[in-house]
């Protein structure tokens, strides 16, 4: 492969500088229902879950939405959620997982008890 | 535990009770495919984000539902780019006029003794005459490609590419995985360089997370909030991934869904579900079946189906 092939080769990933939360950590998605667009839905606000992954920093989509620019950029994380933790009648298995992206100013610390 | 939760608006369908999935394939009328085109045009020129158009989706209200998947994003186009004032209601109203001109084609001479009711023939799909968003849509390209904002060439090469080779490339994907390890691996760890690395141009639009099903886990993809799908990898998504039923109902009963789909998973499998509800896009790569064992990676492509790459389906190989 050469020089100017691997220049071009872009990661998935962003580097997500000063992480609050790092892969294996609780949180807690907020469940402020402030108008406007968002792109955490309704069904994950107030659910306990684990990061995953850090996907790394995207310009904002709620700033984005309105016309403005998107910065500061977010942090964005993979966060997995145990589906009994999400819907108290879930029929599956007790082990299905619901993984979804939650921006880093969604999410809460939880104290590992 | 309190099940209930704020609705943020129509759109944001996940947990809602919805009827049976319509799992035919509608395919897409022409000016679907233009409208589409168009959009994703408009959003790698920066005219408008894809955030601005999915608020006026939203914010249509009731008329959300009332609108097609298509008509919703022709309007919220409009809304858009008239809040940015690079079109005018009055130019749209008038190119609209001048679209709707250029429909007034018969395509043969009709013999005397046939009015055909009395109503003019108009050369479209349907033999009805245009519908209104499809003016809509053309009316808008006209008034970008008038700003030179954009051209027709563009739109007609991004309809190309969606229908001849974005929709190929997703099997491949799987296909090459199933026979290179070291390759399946990187995909795995860091989708985007491992894909480019197969000469396939993702186009700097799409981050990508390939999930793995595997003997104890299978993946299924949704986006409850939208339409989300890796486009660049895998084309358009299927009618039923778009639908107020499928975004509803498969985060939570994920299995009863693919059970109506034909597909099983014991529960001693893992079912996770995937919302693509961000920044990125997801691709399931599936197992590979039994008795492949010494095929190709060309025909192990052929049994890669677009609704395995969403996990709502899994690779067979047909008896013989």
């Amino acid at each position: 492969m050469s020089l100017a092939m691997t220049d071009k080769i872009i990661s998935s990933y962003t580097p997500a500088p000063n992480n609050r939360f790092n892969i294996g950590d609780r949180v807690l998605v907020h469940s402020n229902s402030s108008p406007g667009h968002r792109r955490t839905p309704g069904y994950i606000r107030g659910r306990m879950g684990i990061i995953k992954r850090i996907c790394g920093e995207f310009l904002n989509p709620e700033e984005l939405a309105y016309g403005f620019d998107g910065l500061p950029k977010r942090i964005l994380y993979r966060v997995s959620f145990k589906q009994i933790d999400i819907w108290s009648d879930y029929t599956g298995a007790v082990e299905d997982t619901l993984e979804i992206e939650i921006y880093e100013h969604w999410l809460l610390p939880v104290e590992n008890s | 535990m309190n099940d209930s939760f704020e609705k943020m608006g129509p759109h944001d369908l996940g947990g809602d009770d919805a009827g049976p999935i319509d799992f035919q394939d509608h395919g897409m009328k022409h000016w679907e495919k233009q409208s589409n085109a168009l959009r994703m045009t408009v959003t790698k020129k920066k005219l408008a984000t894809l955030d601005e158009m999915r608020r006026a989706a939203e914010d249509l209200g009731e008329r959300y539902f009332e609108l097609s998947y298509f008509e919703r994003l022709a309007e919220a186009l409009v809304i858009v780019l008239k809040e940015k004032k690079i079109i005018t209601d009055e130019e749209l109203d008038s190119q609209i006029a001048v679209v709707k001109e250029r429909f007034n084609v018969p395509i043969v001479d009709l013999p005397h003794d046939h009015d055909h009711d009395g109503k003019p023939i108009q050369e479209d799909e349907s033999g009805e005459g245009p519908l209104y968003h499809q003016l809509v849509s053309l009316a808008v390209q006209d008034l970008l490609e008038r700003y030179s904002f954009i051209d027709s060439v563009e739109i007609r090469e991004k309809i190309q590419k969606f229908d001849v080779d974005y929709p190929n490339r997703g099997p491949k994907v799987v296909a090459r995985a199933w026979v290179d390890e070291e390759f399946k691996s990187q995909l795995l760890k860091d989708a985007n360089p491992a894909i480019e690395s197969m000469g396939i141009d993702l186009e700097h639009a799409v981050k990508l997370i390939v999930v793995e099903n595997t003997r104890d886990i299978h993946n299924i993809v949704v986006c409850t909030l939208c339409s989300c799908y890796p486009r660049q990898l895998m084309g358009q998504p299927p009618t039923w991934y778009k639908s107020r039923s499928y975004r509803s109902r498969v985060v939570k009963d994920p299995r009863g869904v693919l059970e109506e789909f034909g597909t099983k998973i014991p529960l001693t499998m893992q079912v996770i579900t995937h919302d693509s509800n961000a920044d990125m896009r997801y691709m399931v790569l599936p197992r590979r079946p039994s008795g492949t064992e010494n095929w190709d990676e060309a025909k192990l492509e052929s049994i890669v189906s677009r609704d395995a790459l969403v996990g709502i389906s899994v690779p067979e190989v047909s008896a013989q």
